[in-house]
């Protein structure tokens, strides 16, 4: 097969500087509660068993913006695990990664965001509430986020380089820590067997609009992983969402 | 047993998904949707672009290239493009996918959001392609205009002249709808293009 058996996403049980990636890699699917990654406030009552629909909600500040600062990997409706590396700072830099399998062909650089769902139609910036196939968090707000999407992201290089090297970053901190308001138009390059921009800046990741691209074409035929790292806010003039906020991050590749 | 029929397997009305196929300057005929038996790896497969076209070379001696299509909204009975080919080394085909992982809380897909094969006219890569778009449920030719779905207005270059959905450039492929991002340099080696 030319196109990749799997795609998976790994998460980081352990710590920054010892990674434990063993926890079960979240497949495609994502009903009924399975194979979903869940945002919450540590402050929040939620457990590694607390099913779907019993999700906590995360309160959104009185003014300005807040982090959410817990992520949870749930390979079943009641069995996850916390990501233990995420906290909603730039502090760490072994915390999720894409898992690739090794039958994939890839043609043509990889391109990532995050949308509403799989209708993948581009965000609308700033707009609250967000309309059919938006969400409230890749819109962003007019205000705290300057119509900016609340989602940054930073990958480093292409996880695999063209000549078949795997891209894999020291524990530590990841380029400059964004705020709110980070985020370019339009698509931002990676730095090969770097994070994005040397180390510097994030990106937001507002479907189409403002996303990122890898650096190079991965090797063909070769297992490999995209680490890579978030930092998603809350702001005062979000809009909650019957059912809670249900986002997907996406990646688009060719194959051959 | 017609061309198409023997190219797929079935008749053209009875395929859920496009195929390439390929003709060449030995007058065989080699198609996706027939099977191989691959001593490498020990299992039968699907002809593949990459393993049986590439790697051996036919890339270079492909005559025709075909995409076969399924039914669809558009045309219920299935659609057939053909790209002659005269330069040795100017054909390709590939897939474009989206793969969406439940990224906190939203359901994960993985979707094939296009089917292309193309024809390399220039050593500038400036190309000439069908694209089969499951998502827009049809064919797009070297002659469809690509629409603004906010204005309803064709897409224009700077020089004011319509924008093609089947003309582009394997240096810099465009998107012609807002919910695919523009693909970009293909890796010509791997597609099997000589510029």
């Amino acid at each position: 097969m030319a196109d990749f058996g799997t795609i998976t996403t790994d998460y980081n049980k352990g710590t920054d500087a010892s990674p434990d990636w063993t926890g079960a890699t979240i497949a495609l699917s994502g009903t009924s509660g399975a194979n979903e990654f869940r945002m919450a406030l540590s402050t929040g009552s939620q457990t590694t068993s607390t099913p779907s629909a019993s999700w906590p909600y995360m309160a959104l500040p009185a003014s300005g913006t807040t982090i959410v600062d817990n992520l949870y990997a749930f390979s079943t409706n009641t069995s996850g695990i916390k990501v233990a590396t995420y906290d909603g700072t730039n502090g760490k830099a072994r915390v999720l990664r894409k898992n690739f399998s090794s039958n994939g062909n890839p043609i043509s650089a990889m391109q990532v965001s995050f949308f509403a769902d799989s209708n993948h139609t581009n965000p609308s910036g700033g707009t609250q509430p967000p309309t059919t196939h938006n969400d409230t968090f890749t819109n962003g707000t007019s205000g705290e986020t300057s119509s900016k999407s609340a989602i940054k992201g930073n990958f480093y290089g292409s996880g695999l380089t063209a000549g078949g090297v795997q891209e894999t970053p020291s524990a530590g901190s990841v380029g400059t820590s964004p705020s709110a308001t980070t985020g370019t138009s339009g698509a931002v390059t990676t730095t090969a067997g770097n994070w994005l921009n040397a180390a510097g800046a994030w990106q937001d990741m507002a479907g189409w609009n403002d996303y990122i691209i890898g650096v190079a074409i991965p090797q063909a035929s070769t297992a490999f992983f995209w680490y890579y790292v978030l930092i998603i806010y809350l702001a005062a003039s979000m809009t909650t969402q019957a059912g809670g906020w249900t986002i997907v991050d996406t990646i688009q590749y060719s194959y051959a | 047993m017609g061309l198409i029929d023997k190219l797929l397997g079935c008749p053209l009305l009875e395929i859920t998904r496009s195929y390439w196929a390929a003709k060449l300057n030995t007058g065989e005929w080699v198609s996706e949707a027939r099977f191989v038996h691959d001593w490498r790896k020990g299992e039968k497969r699907r002809i593949d672009w990459m393993d049986d076209i590439v790697a051996t070379g036919d890339c270079k001696r492909i005559t025709e290239l075909w995409l076969l299509c399924p039914p669809s909204g558009t045309s219920p009975m299935g659609n057939t493009a053909r790209l002659p080919i005269t330069r040795p080394g100017s054909a390709f085909q590939f897939k474009v996918a989206t793969h969406d992982t439940a990224g906190i809380g939203g359901p994960g897909r993985r979707t094939q959001q296009a089917h292309i094969i193309g024809r390399v006219e220039n050593a500038d890569g400036d190309c000439t392609c069908f694209i089969w778009d499951p998502i827009q449920d049809g064919l797009l030719t070297p002659e469809s205009k690509i629409y603004d779905t906010q204005t309803g207005h064709i897409r224009v270059d700077v020089e004011g002249a319509a924008i093609f959905a089947g003309k582009t450039n394997v240096n810099r492929f465009h998107s012609w709808r807002p919910s695919l991002a523009p693909i970009g340099q293909l890796a010509l080696d791997r597609i099997g293009v000589t510029l």
